[in-house]
C-alpha cells in the first residue's frame, strides 16, 4: 500500500508544472555555474602551478641560506565548486622561513577584502535556495491539500493505516527530488569528467556520492519537515505560507544569528593586541642580538658587500672582518630566531584558537537549520573547511621544521653561505676606500654561484584522506538523519490526530 | 471605484496569514535590529575613540620635532555611523583602517575583533530587512492577484461590471502597496523608537536622507508587487504563478548577487599582498641598482651631511622615487580591487536587489562608495599634511629643506603648534550630492517600475479572465 500511495503522489507530481519548472531552472542553474566554477577552478590551478614553479624557480637561483624563504601553496580544490567553505577568507600560500612561521592566524590579508561585499556561489548555495525550496513546493500540500479536495477522508475511509499514508506521501515526494537531484548531479559529474584540465581521482568520485548522498538526507529531512507542517495546517495554502516563512528562518535568520550570538557569547581580543605581543617579542629577541653584537669584535675596513641585503645583490668578493663577525652573529642568533619565532607562533596559535571556538559555536548554533547542516557537512567532504585549512598550516609548520633541521644539518647559521655568497678565498681585510676600489674593479666579472638546494626538503601537500573524512562527517550526518526522523515521528503524531473532513 | 477596489483590497489582505506573518517577521526583526545596533554601536564609537586619541597623542609627541611629524605613521580608522541602523553597507568586512604618512598611504586593512574564519554576517539593517524578507513577503502577497480570483471565478465577476481594466490594477496595485506598507512602516517606527529610547538622535540632513530611502525601498518593493501582478497574470492557477513567482524572486535576490563574485574574479584578476610585496620589492630594486639616475652618490649616506661622498639631494631624490613606486604600486593595487567590486556590481545590476543596495549606500554613504570616498580624502589629507610641513620647515634657516622618507637630518628639527598641524576630517556627501550620484540607480528602478506596470497592463488586458 506505501508504494501505491507513494507511487500516486509520484504521478501526481510529475505530471505539475512545478516539477518541470523546477527540475529545469535547476538543471540550468547546475549546468550553468558548474561551467562557470569549473572555468574558475581552471584559473586558479593555473595559477597555482606558475606560482610555484616561480617559486621553485627563485630557489634554484638562491644565493645565500639567509634568504632561503620558499612560498608554500595549498592547492586550489576542485571540489569547492560544491561548497567554498572558509577558502576565500584564508590565505592558500604561506612563507617558510627561519623568520617567518605561517600561522593560519595571519593568513586573511590574501585576497581583495572588498569582495566581501557579495555572498559566496557554489552548488551548495544551489541547493539551499532551489532544492529546498522544490522540496516544500512538492510536500505542502501532501496533507492539507489532500483534505481541502477531500480526497483525505475519501483514502482513510479504506482500511489503510495513517503511517502507510504518511510513509507513502514521503516516499512519494522523497522520489520526486531525487530526480532532479540525480540528474543534476549526473551533470555535474558529466562536466567534471568531459573537462580536459580536471582529473578527478578515485576518493574525489567517492567525496562526490557522499555529497549526494547527504544531499539525500538533507532532502528527505526537509519532506519529514513539510509533513509535519502539512499535517499541522488545514489549508494548502496557509502549509506553503507558513514553510516559506520556516525556510526563511533556515536559510537566512538562523546562519545569520549563530554568528551574531558567536560574536557576543565569546568575544574576541582585537588583532592588534596580539600583533602588539608579536612584535614585543620580536624585539626581546633584537635586544638580545643587540647586546651579543656589542660583544664579537669587528675587523678592518667594511667593505660596503651588499650580500646581506634581502632582495640580493651578490659580490663575488667581502670584508673578512665582517663576514666572520657575520658568521658568530647568525650562529648565535639564527637558532634563537627561530625560538622566538615559535614563540610568536604559540601567540598567534593561541589566537587562533579563541578565534576556533567562536566559529565552532556560530556553527554549533547554525545546527538548528537542517540546511545549515547539510552545509558543514558538504564543506568537509569538498575539502574547503576550516579543518582543511588547519590542516595546511599545520604541515607548513612541520614544513618549517625540516627547513631548520636542513639548515642545522648544513651547519648554515655558522656557514659563510648563510649571508653571503663569496667564497672563503676572496675574502679580504681593507684598509680603506681605495683599497675596497681597486678590489671592486678586480671582481667585477668574477661571478657568484647559486647554492645547491638539491637535497632541501620540499613542500607537497598532503589533503585529508577519504576515511578521516567520513570520520569527520558522520556525527553530522547522523545528527540529520536523526532529525529528519524527528520530523517524521512529529509529522506522524499531528496526522494521527489531524482532523482528516 | 478606485477607493473601493483598494480598501476591498487592503482588507482582503490584512486578514490573511500571510500578512499576520509579514507584520510578525517585520517586527521582529526591526526590534532586534535597533536593540543589535544600539549594543555595538557605543561599544564600536568608544573603540573609534580610543584608536583616533592614540593616533592624535602620536601626532602631539611628533610635533616636537618637524622631521620627525613627517615620518610619523599615522592610523585613521574609519568612525561608525549611525546610518548603519538603515544601510551597514558590508562596512564591518571591509577595511577599516589607513596607514599614512606624508610620503605613503598603505594599503587599507581591516582591524579589531573581526573574525575572519566566520561567514560573512548579514546586518540586520532596514536594507537587509527590506532585500530580503519584504521583497519575498511582496512576492506572496501578489502571486495570486488575478490567478487566485481567476480560479475562484471572482475576476470574471468583477469585470462584468463597468471597472476598467486599468482601474482594477491600480487598485490591486494600491492595495497591495498599503499592505505592504503596513509592516515596513510600523517595523520603521518601532525600531526608530528603540534608536531613539536609547539617545540617539538624528539630523535633518538624516531624516532627508531617511525620506529617500524609504522613497526608493518604496520603488524597490513595487517592482515584486509588479512581477507578482505580472506572472499572476499571465496564470491561469494560482499553484503556477507561486512558483515562477519564487523562481523570479530566488533568481534575482539570492542567485544572480552571489554570482558578482566568480564574474568580477573572472574578469579582473587582482595580485595577492604577497605579489604586491614583491612588486614593491622589485620597484625598489631597480631604484637601488640605478641611484646614480638621482645624482652622484645617491647610494651613499652617513651623519656628516658635508662629506664628499654624500649628496643630500640626490639622496632625497632617491628616497622620494622609492617611496613614489610604493605609493604607486599600493594606488594600482586599490584601484584594481575597487575596478573588481565595481565590475561585480555593475554586472550583477541585471537584479533590482544590487541596484538597490548600491543606491541605499550612496544615499547614506557607506559600504564601498564610502571606502572609496575615504580613501580620496585620505590622499588628499595626505598632500595638505605635506604641503604644512614644507612650509613650515621653510621657516627654519638651519635646514636643508628636503623632505625624504627615513632621513629626518635634512629636514627642519624644529618643533610645531599642535593645533596648528592639519587633522584628518572624514567629510559626508550632502543628501543633494548623494542623490545626484545616485541618479543613475533611482532612474533604473523607476524605469522597471513603469516597465513591469506596462506589461501586467498588457498582460492583463490580454489575458482571458475566464478559468480555463
Amino acid at each position: 500500500m506505501i508504494w501505491k500511495i507513494a507511487r500516486k503522489e509520484l504521478l501526481s507530481n510529475l505530471i505539475t508544472f512545478r516539477f518541470s519548472s523546477g527540475t529545469a531552472l535547476f538543471l540550468a542553474l547546475v549546468v550553468f555555474f558548474t561551467l562557470l566554477l569549473t572555468g574558475v577552478y581552471n584559473q586558479k590551478l593555473e595559477r597555482y602551478n606558475q606560482l610555484v614553479s616561480r617559486n621553485n624557480e627563485e630557489l634554484s637561483q638562491l644565493m645565500t641560506y639567509q634568504n632561503l624563504k620558499p612560498t608554500i601553496y595549498k592547492p586550489p580544490e576542485l571540489l569547492s565548486i560544491f561548497s567554498k567553505g572558509v577558502e576565500a577568507n584564508l590565505a592558500k600560500a604561506a612563507q617558510v622561513s627561519v623568520a617567518s612561521a605561517p600561522v593560519l592566524a595571519g593568513a586573511y590579508t590574501e585576497e581583495n577584502p572588498m569582495l566581501s561585499v557579495f555572498p559566496e556561489f557554489d552548488i551548495v548555495l544551489i541547493f539551499k535556495i532551489v532544492i529546498s525550496l522544490l522540496v516544500f513546493l512538492f510536500i505542502y500540500d501532501s496533507i492539507s491539500g489532500e483534505k481541502e479536495d477531500k480526497t483525505l477522508a475519501l483514502m482513510l475511509s479504506n482500511s489503510i493505516p495513517k503511517h502507510h499514508v504518511l510513509m507513502g506521501k514521503f516516499v512519494g515526494s522523497l522520489i520526486t527530488i531525487v530526480i532532479p537531484l540525480t540528474t543534476g548531479f549526473l551533470a555535474v559529474g558529466l562536466i567534471l569528467s568531459i573537462s580536459p584540465a580536471i582529473n578527478l581521482t578515485a576518493s574525489d568520485w567517492l567525496r562526490i556520492i557522499l555529497i549526494f548522498l547527504a544531499s539525500l538526507v538533507m532532502v528527505g529531512t526537509l519532506c519529514c519537515f513539510g509533513l509535519f507542517i502539512s499535517s499541522l495546517t488545514k489549508k494548502a495554502s496557509d502549509t506553503l505560507i507558513f514553510l516559506f516563512f520556516l525556510w526563511s528562518i533556515f536559510v537566512f535568520v538562523i546562519p545569520n544569528a549563530g554568528t551574531y550570538l558567536a560574536n557576543r557569547i565569546i568575544p574576541i581580543e582585537p588583532r592588534e593586541k596580539i600583533d602588539l605581543q608579536a612584535e614585543n617579542n620580536m624585539n626581546e629577541f633584537r635586544k638580545k642580538v643587540g647586546e651579543y653584537m656589542r660583544q664579537i669584535p669587528r675587523e678592518g675596513y667594511i667593505v660596503q658587500s651588499d650580500a646581506q641585503e634581502p632582495w640580493g645583490y651578490y659580490h663575488s668578493y667581502a670584508s673578512k672582518g665582517k663576514i666572520r663577525f657575520n658568521q658568530q652573529l647568525y650562529a648565535f642568533a639564527g637558532p634563537l630566531e627561530a625560538e622566538y619565532v615559535d614563540k610568536e607562533w604559540r601567540l598567534r596559535k593561541n589566537y587562533l584558537e579563541s578565534l576556533i571556538r567562536q566559529k565552532k559555536l556560530a556553527e554549533m548554533i547554525s545546527r538548528i537549520s537542517p540546511l545549515s547542516m547539510h552545509e558543514h557537512i558538504i564543506s568537509a567532504l569538498s575539502r574547503s573547511d576550516l579543518a582543511s585549512f588547519e590542516r595546511f598550516y599545520q604541515q607548513a609548520a612541520e614544513y618549517r621544521r625540516q627547513l631548520l633541521d636542513y639548515l642545522d644539518q648544513k651547519n648554515a647559521f655558522s656557514s659563510i653561505r648563510y649571508t653571503s655568497s663569496v667564497k672563503e678565498e676572496h675574502l679580504f681585510y681593507v684598509k680603506n676606500s681605495a683599497e675596497y676600489s681597486e678590489l671592486r674593479k678586480k671582481y667585477e666579472n668574477v661571478k657568484a654561484l647559486p647554492l645547491n638546494l638539491d637535497d632541501l626538503p620540499r613542500f607537497q601537500y598532503i589533503s585529508e584522506n577519504f576515511p578521516d573524512t567520513l570520520k569527520r562527517i558522520l556525527p553530522g550526518v547522523v545528527l540529520l538523519s536523526i532529525t529528519g526522523i524527528l520530523f517524521f515521528l512529529c509529522a506522524f503524531a499531528a496526522f494521527l490526530k489531524y482532523d482528516v473532513r | 471605484m478606485l477607493r473601493i477596489i483598494i480598501i476591498k483590497e487592503l482588507l482582503n489582505n490584512i486578514t490573511g496569514l500571510r500578512f499576520v506573518l509579514a507584520l510578525s517577521i517585520s517586527l521582529a526583526v526591526f526590534t532586534v535590529g535597533g536593540f543589535v545596533f544600539v549594543s555595538r554601536y557605543d561599544l564600536e564609537l568608544q573603540e573609534f575613540y580610543e584608536e583616533t586619541s592614540r593616533n592624535l597623542s602620536g601626532l602631539n609627541e611628533s610635533s616636537m620635532n618637524l622631521s620627525q611629524l613627517a615620518n610619523h605613521e599615522q592610523t585613521i580608522h574609519r568612525n561608525p555611523k549611525i546610518t548603519w541602523l538603515f544601510c551597514e553597507g558590508f562596512e564591518r568586512t571591509l577595511p577599516n583602517s589607513f596607514k599614512l604618512d606624508v610620503f605613503a598611504l598603505q594599503i587599507p586593512d581591516v582591524t579589531g575583533a573581526t573574525n575572519f574564519l566566520l561567514p560573512q554576517c548579514v546586518d540586520i539593517d532596514w536594507m537587509f530587512v527590506i532585500t530580503l524578507i519584504l521583497s519575498f513577503f511582496a512576492i506572496l502577497l501578489t502571486f495570486d492577484t488575478f490567478s487566485g480570483e481567476r480560479e475562484r471565478g471572482t475576476l470574471p465577476l468583477s469585470l462584468s461590471n463597468s471597472i476598467p481594466r486599468d482601474l482594477l490594477i491600480t487598485g490591486k496595485y494600491i492595495g497591495a502597496v498599503l499592505t505592504l506598507a503596513i509592516p515596513l512602516f510600523f517595523g520603521m517606527l518601532l525600531n526608530l523608537i528603540i534608536v531613539n529610547l536609547s539617545g540617539f538622535q538624528f539630523d535633518s540632513g538624516q531624516w532627508q536622507k531617511i525620506a529617500a530611502f524609504v522613497t526608493v525601498s518604496l520603488l524597490y518593493l513595487s517592482i515584486f508587487l509588479f512581477s507578482g501582478m505580472l506572472v499572476s497574470s499571465r496564470s491561469s492557477k494560482s499553484s503556477t504563478s507561486i512558483v515562477i513567482s519564487l523562481f523570479v524572486w530566488i533568481v534575482l535576490v539570492v542567485l544572480i548577487p552571489a554570482t558578482g563574485k566568480i564574474i568580477s574574479e573572472k574578469f579582473i584578476r587582482v595580485p595577492s599582498r604577497t605579489e604586491v610585496d614583491r612588486m614593491i620589492h622589485e620597484a625598489q630594486t631597480e631604484i637601488w641598482d640605478n641611484s646614480e639616475r638621482y645624482g652622484k652618490n645617491a647610494g651613499s649616506w652617513g651623519s656628516n651631511l658635508n662629506a664628499d661622498w654624500i649628496n643630500p639631494p640626490a639622496r632625497a631624490r632617491l628616497y622620494n622615487a622609492l617611496t613614489d613606486a610604493i605609493n604607486r604600486i599600493n594606488e594600482d593595487y586599490i584601484n584594481r580591487i575597487m575596478e573588481q567590486v565595481n565590475l561585480g556590481r555593475r554586472m550583477t545590476k541585471v537584479s533590482p536587489a544590487i541596484i538597490y543596495q548600491t543606491l541605499s549606500e550612496k544615499i547614506f554613504g557607506t559600504g564601498v562608495p564610502r571606502l572609496q570616498s575615504m580613501h580620496n580624502q585620505i590622499k588628499t589629507y595626505k598632500n595638505v599634511l605635506r604641503n604644512f610641513l614644507i612650509e613650515e620647515d621653510k621657516k627654519d634657516p638651519d635646514s636643508w629643506h628636503l623632505l625624504a622618507w627615513r632621513h629626518p637630518i635634512i629636514f627642519s628639527q624644529k618643533p610645531v603648534d599642535f593645533n596648528t598641524i592639519p587633522k584628518f576630517q572624514e567629510t559626508d556627501q550632502s543628501v543633494g550630492n548623494a542623490l545626484g550620484s545616485a541618479l543613475w540607480d533611482i532612474t533604473a528602478l523607476i524605469l522597471i517600475n513603469i516597465f513591469l506596470f506596462t506589461a501586467v497592463f498588457v498582460s492583463f488586458l490580454r489575458g482571458d479572465v475566464r478559468q480555463r
